[in-house]
């Protein structure tokens, strides 16, 4: 897959960025966090509004605590260390607003601050 | 223009008609040019006879032999009868100024006046030219044995040197049929064969190869890199990176599975040591100017300093914090080194003690490296070019080429020159000092991932990597595509050429392979 040419987040005050455990690759900043407290497959999730250097995978329906979504996982575009995943549609009105976003696991990501 | 019509030789009618563009009687005079030049003065005057042809105008050679006999006050005189190319006052001036020049140099070296040759300089040469020339001219007066000042002033170590080199130099005013430019024949002569070198751009022949005169300049494979000659298997994931040391000793890869390997580059490529010691992806490796070190970088934000003899790890280097390390390279002195940053820093090293002497914060540095005149250059993740002078630690420059650079390397040759790996599918040679591009070249296929490229044959090809596994080489000089080979499967990530065996070069791909490349000839290769 070779060394990808990484997209780099802007690091500034107030805003840190979160990187790839393994390897270092930005995923995203702070400020695109929208909620601390989801539950991913590893721990606890963040659920992100964009991120970067991600590679999605196919499209699975996967049944989880609120509901029945479509969901890609995303794993490290450098790396392909699994991420967490990305919300394509729900079939629940009120979980709409989770629809292009990401359940990043924290315990895959590193803090750089 | 020609008002000294000869005689014409026979068959000329024939020839015009053939060679529409050659004038037999300018060959005439060049070939007694010619004659002359190659110490057959007997000929040369002979096919003067023979032709009616004087090889100058009447009046050039009046002037000529004025300066020649250092009758200056005459040479002077006889300007006016000279045809100038641009036939202006200034031009005359200039030529006087020249003569007059000549005049000091003669006072100042020949007759050992220097009081004399400073009463012309004040009396007559001031006001013919710009103070830059007078003031060269005084720097002379003090500093009379300078070979440099000499030099630059016209001064050639004897009269008749000087006085032949100052024609030389008028020469350049006056209109060629007058006055033919010195060696004129073996000029178009050299031209011709620098044109045939440049329509047939395979010239990959040995470097004492005659080219004969008698025959157009054929291509020469004899030596094109286009055959493996060693496939390294040793890597058990992608290599990233592959280096030979500056004197062709080792080798060294880089690669994903944490490891790099250094082999021995003239004994078959023998493996000498397995580095070991990285945690994580290893992306960059260099040489020290004594090839005693290797400097690598990986993913764990982490550099290794190595003996390159022994194997060992001399010392770990960081920025810092969770400062990524994706590039370094030494001073051409081996003192110190440089490591970048994608996290907006780049350090300079002590490389003795392994300090921090200097650090500046500056922009996503996606690659770097040092030029032998000490310029630190870096391809930024701003799209940018960036210049700093490594003696004062001043940005020099920045090039603003708006697309994604993503590796550089550097001249050695020019120092100015730098190939730039530019996403998408471009390769771009330029001149930085002058803000000139100099080439492109195009052909591979880079879009997504950081590929590398280099200078080889004596920087006169260039190599690129491939997203497709082929690896592409182009004529440096005219862009053109010399070849393609396959390489890899997945990316040819990198290319490097051996510095010491110039028809050798190596790659590296996703496929874990690294390749070292010669030419076809089996029986002696390596």
């Amino acid at each position: 897959m070779g060394l990808y040419y990484q997209q780099q987040l802007k690091r500034t005050k107030g805003n840190s960025v979160y990187m790839c455990e393994n390897c270092h690759a930005h995923i995203f900043q702070s400020c695109q966090i929208v909620s601390d407290s989801f539950t991913g497959i590893t721990g606890q999730g963040l659920l992100v509004s964009r991120a970067v250097n991600l590679d999605e995978g196919s499209i699975e329906k996967r049944r989880l605590r609120t509901g029945t979504y479509l969901v890609k996982d995303v794993r490290c575009v450098q790396c392909h260390e699994y991420l967490g995943w990305k919300y394509i549609s729900s079939s629940e009105e009120a979980e709409k607003y989770k629809e292009q976003m990401l359940v990043m696991e924290a315990s895959q990501l590193h803090l750089s601050i | 223009m020609n008002g000294y019509q000869g005689n014409s030789g026979k068959g000329q009618g024939q020839l015009a008609q053939r060679f529409p563009e050659v004038d037999p009687s300018e060959l005439t005079r060049l070939i007694i040019q010619a004659l002359s030049d190659l110490g057959y003065q007997r000929s040369s005057d002979e096919l003067r006879d023979e032709s009616g042809l004087e090889l100058d105008s009447p009046a050039i050679n009046g002037f000529i032999e004025c300066v020649r006999s250092g009758d200056f006050t005459n040479a002077e005189l006889k300007i006016a009868d000279l045809h100038l190319i641009n036939d202006s006052d200034e031009t005359k001036r200039h030529i006087v100024f020249l003569i007059k020049r000549q005049k000091f140099l003669e006072l100042l070296y020949l007759e050992n006046s220097t009081q004399e040759a400073l009463i012309l300089l004040r009396q007559e040469v001031h006001e013919l030219t710009d103070t830059a020339n007078i003031r060269a001219l005084t720097s002379l007066l003090m500093n009379k044995d300078s070979p440099e000042l000499q030099r630059s002033n016209g001064w050639m170590g004897d009269a008749m040197l000087s006085r032949d080199s100052l024609l030389n130099d008028i020469s350049k005013f006056i209109d060629p049929n007058d006055m033919i430019p010195k060696q004129r024949l073996f000029q178009l002569l050299q031209q011709s064969i620098k044109y045939q070198q440049s329509k047939t751009l395979y010239q990959f022949g040995d470097e004492g190869d005659r080219i004969s005169l008698y025959e157009d300049v054929k291509s020469n494979k004899k030596n094109f890199p286009d055959t493996v000659h060693y496939t390294l298997t040793m890597h058990e994931d992608e290599v990233w990176y592959v280096t030979f040391s500056h004197d062709g000793r080792y080798f060294a890869s880089a690669s994903a599975d944490n490891h790099v390997l250094l082999y021995d580059a003239i004994n078959g490529f023998s493996l000498l040591h397995d580095l070991s010691g990285h945690d994580k992806q290893v992306m960059h490796c260099s040489f020290s100017p004594d090839d005693s070190m290797l400097l690598t970088c990986s993913f764990e934000s982490k550099a290794h300093l190595w003996n390159v003899q022994t194997g060992e790890l001399v010392r770990t280097l960081s920025l810092g914090g969770d400062s990524r390390i994706w590039c370094s390279d030494w001073f051409p002195d081996g003192g110190s080194f440089v490591l970048g940053s994608p996290d907006k820093e780049i350090a300079i090293f002590d490389a003795s003690s392994g300090e921090v002497v200097h650090r500046w914060e500056g922009p996503v540095v996606n690659d770097l490296k040092i030029s032998r005149d000490y310029k630190l250059i870096a391809v930024t993740y701003d799209m940018n070019v960036e210049v700093w002078d490594l003696r004062t630690k001043h940005k020099v420059k920045t090039l603003e080429l708006g697309q994604r650079l993503t590796s550089v390397s550097v001249s050695d040759k020019n120092p100015a020159q730098i190939l730039i790996n530019v996403s998408p599918n471009e390769l771009q040679l330029w001149d930085w000092s002058r803000h000139i591009l100099l080439a492109k070249y195009v052909g591979h296929k880079q879009e997504k991932f950081v590929l590398r490229s280099c200078f080889g044959y004596d920087e006169r090809v260039i190599l690129s990597g491939s997203e497709d596994g082929r690896i592409f080489m182009w004529n440096k000089e005219y862009g053109a595509l010399l070849g393609v080979f396959d390489a890899h499967t997945g990316n040819s990530n990198c290319v490097c050429w051996n510095p010491r065996i110039k028809s050798m070069f190596a790659s590296s791909g996703d496929d874990t392979i690294v390749k070292i490349w010669g030419p076809s000839r089996t029986s002696d290769s390596g």
